[in-house]
């Protein structure tokens, strides 16, 4: 079973955050919620939404189908029109000027009047929504009168019970941030260096907030960003990084440094449409190739990509692990659909990440070393063992043929790297965002899903195995061209491409239709 | 540690650098505390004649990897080595940065005002109509004045020396190390191929002698030299100022170097 609410209003009117609070009581209440945001790069004005989905059972994307629209502005009535039989429409029409007046409220807090009015009708307690109020609107001047408009509207409105019940079971809600943010923290993080481009910029505000026992640092570019990493990273220090595409791109020397000077370097990539600055505050899967090629010359890389919050964790976990242990380049490659929507969840235990530094004179080519412990060299030159610049051919061959070996010991490594759902003859394979409305879509269409986490090293050989166990292959990706298609043709099938390029994630429906 | 064979060309100041450096890391005893960041062109070399650790980084970023490294271990002693090149044209944007984060560490700039790697190409700080028979592309635009610009971003200690008078920047290089701050040192290190201002340095060199805390004066010094074949080179101490650094703006960092630890202990 399935219940969508639609919240639409203009940029600022606090649409994202009526959502949320809706989330997060739905989850108290024992409901699986899917949380879809929507919103454009302005930050006053437009018509942004997010659609909140309802479940007894979990699921992890957004219907275009809506059982309410509340719509804090006339024009998203206009907008949203999509709703359901017997679907209802909350727009200021429910009385909010006459509340705001009555009770002398600030106009800021109409949005709120709506909720309880929401809430009410639903048929949840006011109670828990006014403690949902005090706990995350807690120190804002506005609290009080936050708390007279949940009542008004909740009195207002009349208890429909038109929502199906579930059992209470208390249940959070995450974002794909907060698995990184979390995920991060757990695995001994130090420093997060980023400069701010959506959708990575959630994880530096969380680390901001939270900081303590790790700091953040916002420099001024990417360029600084990813060199300074290397050098607190070379320093000792546990580093991760965070961008976007374009800022990516800027990193790419970085990446390449990374590859010659063998210091441990993770990066968040949360990727949204492209070429160029695109529609930066929407999705897409277009820089999956961007993540397995960027910088030159020819070095070892891991690139993980985790499709909801609790692979977030894991992918930041193994990231920090495998970077440390390889001193290798690791990417966790997500997007605005993963990073900004939420999703119930539980936050998994990381595993503790132990270092052996050690004393060594031979630099970077035979283990991690430290300025400080020892005479410590890494360089962006070709070198020999201890770091000294070299032209010697044999050098460069010796060096190159390390970084392959170190390649091959990595594809060694027991990771789950890919993960299998469902029943069927025919083949579906994804990474990323697409997970959710693939599974969703798999509770009606018989079919198994393959969903690649590690795009390097890629699990060739049991995806050559599932492939060939199957009837029709399909790949779904959130692009234009099918860039993990490519990836498996070139495994030696042919595939049908199911690809969506509108800068909007999949809904479940699609995915059915296409696959049906 | 085995170390670099040196490939300087015969007669390079940047000998002198090194020799230098050699010494005032010896009598600072900083060559277990210390990670030094290089460039790359010429004076990027020295990477591999110090025995010290450090990051032989890319072109331009070697301030963003000394401050890397500052907020990864605040206990280290970081040293820098640019360029005019590397550091005025690639990295200008974070010479600018740096000077007003103001991070404990030395940022010394070998300023052959050239490209000289790369086999003679104007930099910023060329003086204009820079051309001749080795010079094929010419200095368009104005010049540069780095002294100048880092006053003006609350830069906390600038100063500028010559390569060729090996006492006074010993002297200045050691001044640049224990200033708690950022330490900005020109060292006009004249170019024996593509720009031999050798001549005219050593004759119109002197050494400067105000109060420190003039900021007024010290702009003053600052013009006196365009970078160009005309007029006196004042070196010396231009500024210094006590202001609080970056790191003790960040209780975590501050914590890390009460402790005496980096992260990687804690």
């Amino acid at each position: 079973m399935r219940f969508s609410v639609l919240f639409g209003g203009k940029a600022g009117q606090g649409v994202n955050e009526l959502a949320k609070l809706f989330s997060e009581i739905a989850g108290k209440n024992g409901y699986y919620v899917f949380n879809y945001r929507d919103y454009g790069s302005l930050i006053r004005g437009g018509n942004s939404f997010n659609i909140v989905s309802l479940s007894d059972k979990k699921i992890m994307s957004h219907e275009d189908k809506y059982d309410v629209v509340v719509a804090l502005d006339e024009e998203s009535v206009e907008i949203h029109k999509n709703l359901k039989k017997n679907g209802l429409v909350m727009d200021e029409k429910i009385g909010i000027n006459e509340i705001l007046e009555k009770n002398k409220l600030d106009k800021k807090v109409s949005n709120v009047i709506f909720l309880g009015f929401l809430m009410k009708t639903l048929g949840f307690n006011l109670e828990d929504l006014l403690n949902e109020l005090k706990k995350e609107f807690k120190g804002r001047k506005l609290l009080e009168q936050d708390l007279i408009a949940a009542k008004k509207g909740y009195e207002k409105a009349e208890d429909k019970r038109i929502l199906f019940k579930v059992k209470k079971i208390e249940r959070n809600v995450f974002d794909g941030s907060d698995g990184i943010v979390y995920g991060a923290i757990n695995s001994g993080l130090d420093l997060y260096i980023a400069y701010p481009m959506t959708p990575s910029t959630p994880v530096l505000h969380k680390l901001a907030e939270k900081q303590e026992k790790h700091m953040i640092f916002q420099p001024e570019s990417e360029l600084a960003v990813v060199n300074m990493a290397l050098g607190a990273s070379f320093a000792g220090a546990r580093v991760m990084v965070g961008t976007s595409g374009g800022g990516f791109d800027l990193m790419s020397e970085g990446l390449s440094m990374q590859g010659i000077s063998e210091i441990p370097l993770v990066v968040y990539l949360a990727s949204r449409p492209g070429p160029g600055t695109g529609v930066p505050t929407h999705t897409m899967q277009s820089d999956l190739k961007d993540a397995l090629n960027a910088g030159h010359g020819e070095f070892p890389r891991i690139v993980i990509a985790p499709g909801d919050p609790e692979e977030c964790v894991r992918a930041v976990n193994d990231a920090f692990y495998l970077s440390q242990k390889y001193r290798v380049l690791v990417i966790i490659l997500s997007d605005k659909h993963v990073a900004e929507s939420l999703f119930t969840a539980e936050l998994p235990k990381v595993n503790e990440i132990k270092i052996d530094y050690g004393k060594t004179d031979k630099n970077y080519s035979e283990k991690r070393c430290l300025p400080g412990l020892n005479i410590c060299k890494a360089s962006g030159y070709t070198h020999n063992e201890y770091g000294i610049t070299t032209e010697d051919g044999k050098i460069n061959v010796w060096m190159l043929d390390r970084l392959k070996k170190k390649k091959l010991e990595i594809e060694k490594e027991k990771l789950e790297k890919i993960k299998m759902y469902g029943k069927g003859e025919d083949l579906v394979i994804g990474f990323g965002s697409v997970k959710g409305a693939i599974l969703d879509a798999l509770d009606e269409v018989d079919c198994r899903f393959l969903q690649v986490l590690y795009l390097e090293p890629l699990d060739k050989k049991k995806i050559q195995e599932e492939i060939k166990k199957s009837k029709k292959i399909y790949v779904v990706e959130n692009n234009s061209t099918g860039q993990l298609a490519d990836i498996i043709e070139g495994l030696g099938f042919k595939v049908e491409r199911i690809l969506k390029y509108d800068a909007r994630p999949f809904t479940k429906e699609e995915v059915k239709n296409a696959i049906r | 540690m085995q170390l670099g064979k040196i490939t300087w060309c015969p007669g390079c100041p940047n000998f002198s650098i090194l020799n230098t450096v050699r010494k005032v890391v010896e009598e600072l005893k900083l060559k277990d505390k210390t990670a030094i960041a290089t460039g790359i062109g010429c004076h990027g070399k020295i990477f591999d004649y110090l025995d010290l650790s450090g990051v032989y980084c890319l072109h331009g970023r070697v301030l963003p990897v000394m401050l890397g490294m500052r907020l990864g271990n605040p206990n280290l002693k970081v040293i820098g080595f640019g360029g005019d090149g590397d550091t005025y044209a690639e990295g200008m944007d974070h010479f600018v940065h740096n000077c007003r984060y103001n991070a404990d560490m030395t940022m010394i700039v070998h300023n052959n005002q050239t490209f000289s790697l790369t086999a003679g190409q104007p930099t910023p700080v060329s003086e204009k109509v820079f051309k001749d028979k080795t010079m094929l592309i010419g200095s368009f635009g104005e010049t540069i004045n780095p002294i100048k610009l880092a006053l003006s971003l609350g830069c906390s200690f600038v100063a500028r020396v010559y390569a060729l008078d090996l006492e006074h920047m010993k002297e200045v290089i050691k001044e640049a190390i224990n200033h708690k701050g950022f330490s900005f040192v020109e060292v006009m290190q004249p170019c024996t191929v593509f720009h031999d201002t050798r001549e005219f340095i050593g004759k119109n060199v002197y050494k400067m002698n105000h109060d420190r805390k003039d900021i007024k004066k010290a702009m003053e010094k600052a013009d006196e030299y365009k970078y160009d074949l005309n007029g006196k080179i004042p070196v010396g101490v231009f500024y210094q100022e006590k202001k609080k650094t970056l790191e003790e703006q960040w209780p975590q960092l501050v914590d890390l170097m009460k402790k005496g630890k980096g992260w990687y202990e804690k």
